[in-house]
């Protein structure tokens, strides 16, 4: 076919770090938030884009680190970097509009790819307290597209937000303008699935591709809106034997990200 | 007129903690389990404070821990949680039975408020936190809507931050009060210098004469400081970049803990209440631990956690 080597043994997480790293390209500028998008944005970084400039919040720019870091404000981040600064700096860098890629884990995301990480239920007596913004709602907010990483779940899908915590298109095409955004706006949406994207038109959310072995069914049925579903929906490339061994081999040798949240 | 010699800021913690009346707003700056001052905290648990207003960014188990333990009934957050071990337990808990008020804001919105406070500013104007449900949420009087008299863009103004008390933790702080500092600063500086009262504490005091062969590294002149602490591993379970690591398995086990009111109370009375300083705390941590922990010196962090493979795939 094309003369890749695809891994036949690989775990439902695998696939999908592997799907939202190939969303990243070489020589892009990527402000990545805490969970998934880590593991994703390294697998990037040491397959076909090791010129992306990988920031995070925490100060760190230009990061090429050896060890899997656990958190974004991790020391081992120091390592092998090519600038630590303040947070004022580098969330100044959203604001003035020079990051390319934004990406996000989340606890909850619509179908307008708005994103929930405050609370379940009401805001003053809520189900769930969850942590809060952090720095994601600076970056859906600012960076100029946002990737959105989250394992796919009825309770993660829902038709509206409780709370909007990261703006996403907000309630449509002419939602961020209207709200005084004059840029940005969430692009995919990738799950343990299927990846998603969305309709130009309603900037509502729209199957892309179906990981290999899942079905639109599942799909939509692990999905609390009615998705958009394109005539014709293309299998989700599988991961490659290279791909798989740098995950497991150089960007999480101990499993931190790729044991404990095996869940297949 | 303040005074700059270090003779007359030195502070045992419980005198520097007695320092901070009940209904203070606090801020203990913290981000990335790194350089926070764990021993600070663990003494404001330990001397009961309580009513504490508690201002700051992205927070972790520094603020569940106050939370849990009584000490504070307001806070101003960017963020509670631990990341990728889960929720904060104990925040959690406080807010859903309705015993913490919570205002949200962004991280990057902390920051500024903290930047407009060090700066002597009233307020400071954001993109952040346009068309979201955050200005729907926080006090009437900490936000306006406001449209830029030059460009028209539509800007949100929030309400400056001068805590009372900011507590940091550095490597170093030397003779004069200086505070030398190796690795990320954070949003440390901001939160230090919009205080109105500033307390250090330190893993070692230093002459004067080996922070002046590194300026650069001085994150806040001695003038500024009010009290010094000297506290090695003052930081635990937190990092100390060049010093140690973070205790990984304690946050864990601490995470675990917390999750049944009960556990946590015993977790408080174990390494805290029964124990009358950090040097009890850190005999209770042991010193095989903190050896692990004990950075490598060409990597500033320790290589610990190398050898725990969690299992092959």
């Amino acid at each position: 076919m094309n003369g890749k080597k695809y891994a036949k043994d690989y775990t439902n997480l695998e696939m999908m770090a592997t799907a939202a790293a190939r969303q990243i390209k070489d020589y892009e500028t990527v402000f990545v938030g805490t969970g998934l998008p880590m593991l994703a944005s390294m697998l990037a970084l040491y397959s076909h884009a090791p010129h992306a400039v990988i920031l995070y919040e925490s100060g760190y720019i230009g990061c090429k680190n050896i060890d899997t870091a656990r958190i974004i404000g991790d020391i081992r981040l120091m390592y092998n970097l090519a600038q630590v600064t303040t947070m004022v700096d580098v969330l100044g860098l959203l604001q003035t509009g020079r990051i390319d890629v934004g990406f996000l884990g989340g606890a909850q995301i619509d179908k307008y790819g708005n994103i929930n990480a405050t609370t379940i239920g009401d805001y003053h007596r809520p189900k769930v307290r969850l942590p809060g913004s952090g720095g994601a709602g600076d970056i859906a907010a600012l960076a100029r597209r946002i990737l959105i990483i989250t394992i796919h779940e009825k309770r993660r899908f829902p038709e509206k937000v409780d709370y909007l915590t990261s703006v996403g298109w907000i309630d449509g095409p002419e939602g961020r303008k209207k709200a005084g955004l004059n840029w940005g706006g969430p692009d995919k949406v990738i799950t343990d699935l299927a990846i998603m994207g969305f309709d130009e038109k309603t900037k509502q959310m729209k199957i892309e591709s179906i990981h290999p072995g899942k079905t639109i069914e599942e799909v939509q049925e692990k999905t609390g809106f009615k998705l958009i579903i394109p005539k014709e929906i293309p299998t989700t490339e599988p991961p490659t034997v290279e791909e798989i061994k740098i995950l497991r081999e150089k960007v999480d040798p101990t499993g931190f990200f790729l044991i404990r949240r095996l869940k297949d | 007129m303040g005074t700059h010699e270090i003779e007359d800021k030195l502070k045992t913690m419980q005198e520097a903690v007695k320092m901070i009346p009940d209904g203070s707003s606090i801020c203990c700056p913290s981000f990335g389990y790194e350089k926070v001052s764990f021993a600070f905290i663990r003494e404001l648990i330990r001397q009961r404070k309580r009513n504490l207003y508690l201002y700051g960014s992205g927070m972790n188990v520094d603020a569940d821990m106050l939370i849990g333990a009584g000490c504070i009934s307001k806070a101003e957050i960017g963020h509670i949680g631990f990341e990728n071990i889960g929720l904060a337990p104990c925040f959690r808990r406080a807010v859903q039975e309705g015993k913490l008020e919570v205002e949200d804001y962004t991280n990057f919105i902390m920051t500024m408020r903290f930047w407009a406070g060090m700066m002597g500013l009233p307020f400071i104007h954001m993109k952040s936190g346009l068309g979201s449900d955050i200005p729907k949420t926080v006090g009437k009087d900490k936000f306006r809507e406001f449209l830029c008299p030059f460009t028209g863009e539509k800007l949100i103004l929030y309400r400056a931050v001068n805590p009372d008390f900011t507590i940091i933790h550095v490597q170093r702080v030397d003779e004069e009060g200086n505070a030398h500092v190796d690795g990320p600063l954070y949003d440390n500086v901001e939160k230090a210098k919009s205080a109105k009262t500033l307390i250090v504490t330190c893993e070692e005091i230093v002459t004067s004469e080996f922070v002046r062969r590194s300026p650069e590294k001085t994150m806040i002149p001695g003038f500024l400081v009010k009290a010094v602490v000297e506290v090695p591993f003052g930081a635990h379970p937190y990092a100390c970049y060049k010093y140690y690591d973070y205790d990984w398995e304690h946050i864990e086990y601490y995470a675990r803990e917390a999750a049944d009111p009960e556990k946590f109370q015993k977790y408080l009375e174990e390494y805290i209440y029964s124990v009358e300083d950090n040097w009890g705390y850190l005999k209770k941590i042991g010193i095989e631990k903190i050896l692990k922990l004990r950075a490598n010196t060409s990597l500033g962090y320790s290589t610990y956690y190398r050898s725990l493979v969690r299992r092959k795939i």
